[in-house]
């Protein structure tokens, strides 16, 4: 029922599958060092994706007007310079709303400047979109950017410190290895192939009309 | 002249070990996931790995030594947190766009090959965060040159070992749902999880 509602509406999901089943985090790895490493809380995940989403959206529309007859090299410049100005407000803010994110973030919030998404995607992906598509598309991919860091924080931080938001849970057995980088690894990958599994099911001919076709053959 | 062969051959021993413990202890992609989606782009093309990993360790190398030389004047600057990024990628831009013309200049037969590779190493999480690390452990001249190359070689040994894998992974043999970059992720993990047992602890970033 599930699948032939999806499938009966595929357009609109389609659209929307960036946030989740199709999520270029998920599929491709884009920016995916910050989550592995870093992301160990609900508090570090919110603070990152704070800076992310910022500095993501608005260097793309900021990027735009770059004339497209320029040299792919200085197109390229110029998009990641436009991020690393963009970065000073971003960080600036995620600091005042989450003090000593700074510092707990270390390099891996600087390093959103030269995320994939940013370098590769915007002068061949994002630039070639219609304006309203592309807006679109770029709040999809905050958004998933956003829902996938909170998910890993939040497991992270109850399995590895027995804390929710800081909170202590009072939670007696913890698995401190869960907040290492290998842990980070595992868990999206266990994340990644959830996603496939069900955009594979959701995408899946039914059963009768496979029948069908089969017959047919 | 006895003492200079003496620093000399502790100055060679000093640069072997950072090389040797950021190839293989703190390596760049299992410990601290720096540069690990140009990595699995990378992995599909067994081709790429030598020359992707030369154009990648000179990279490295140029932008780390240019961002130790004005790191004294950077960290005068007030507020150098949020202006450092920017600095950063104005000096990846120099290297990157000296990198293309010396390509172009130097080699006409080659430069087709190479310039998608300079593209992909130029702005990547390993070259921008080895300029960090340079800083954060506050290394000397004499250590950027073995912390750069081994970078770059232990990316190559990392993106090697990730190759070895891959075949396999995309086999038939391997669930639909698990198969491809899923499956590609938690091998690393593991892998990430040996070098992990070699270091005993978290490194600091």
């Amino acid at each position: 029922m599930i699948r032939r509602f999806y499938q009966n509406h595929r357009a609109l999901f389609q659209k929307l599958d960036t946030l989740w089943l199709r999520s270029p985090i998920l599929t491709r790895g884009l920016a995916i060092a910050p989550l592995i490493v870093v992301c160990n809380s609900v508090l570090r995940a919110c603070a990152l994706s704070l800076c992310y989403g910022l500095m993501l959206v608005l260097t793309v529309i900021f990027s735009r007007p770059i004339p497209q007859t320029l040299p792919y090299t200085i197109r390229v410049i110029l998009n990641v310079s436009i991020a690393a100005i963009l970065f000073i407000p971003a960080s600036y803010l995620t600091e005042l709303w989450f003090p000593g994110s700074l510092s707990r973030l270390g390099l891996y919030l600087p390093l959103l400047t030269v995320s994939s998404l940013i370098v590769q995607h915007t002068p061949i992906r994002f630039h070639r979109m219609p304006f309203r598509s592309m807006v679109l598309d770029l709040i999809l991919n905050a958004g998933g950017f956003f829902l996938l860091a909170v998910c890993l924080g939040f497991v992270r931080e109850l399995l590895g410190r027995g804390q929710l938001y800081g909170t202590d849970l009072s939670i007696s057995f913890t698995v401190p290895a869960i907040l290492l980088p290998f842990s980070g690894f595992l868990l999206m990958g266990m994340a990644a192939a959830l996603a496939k599994k069900v955009y594979l099911f959701l995408n899946r001919t039914p059963r009768s009309k496979r029948k069908e076709k089969r017959n047919h053959e | 002249m006895n003492e200079f062969f003496l620093s000399l051959k502790d100055a060679f021993l000093n640069s072997t070990v950072t090389a040797l413990t950021v190839i293989f202890v703190e390596n760049a992609i299992f410990t601290r996931a720096l540069g690990v989606s140009t990595a699995f782009s990378i992995v599909k093309k067994k081709g790429y790995l030598l020359p992707f990993g030369l154009v990648l360790t000179w990279i490295t190398l140029a932008s780390s030594f240019l961002s130790f030389s004005f790191e004294p004047f950077i960290s005068k600057l007030p507020s150098a947190y949020y202006f450092r990024p920017l600095l950063y990628v104005l000096m990846i831009g120099v290297v990157y766009i000296l990198t293309l013309s010396l390509c172009r200049a130097l080699s006409k037969r080659f430069y087709p090959t190479l310039r998608p590779m300079i593209h992909l190493s130029a702005f990547n999480g390993a070259v921008f965060g080895s300029m960090y690390l340079c800083n954060l452990s506050r290394y000397r001249l004499l250590d950027i040159v073995p912390f750069s190359l081994g970078i770059g070689i232990g990316f190559m040994l990392a993106v090697y070992l990730l190759s070895l894998g891959y075949d396999r992974l995309n086999s038939d043999k391997i669930s639909p749902s698990f198969r491809g970059f899923p499956i590609m992720l938690i091998y690393t993990g593991f892998l990430s999880l040996a070098f992990y047992g070699l270091i005993g602890h978290e490194l600091v970033f």
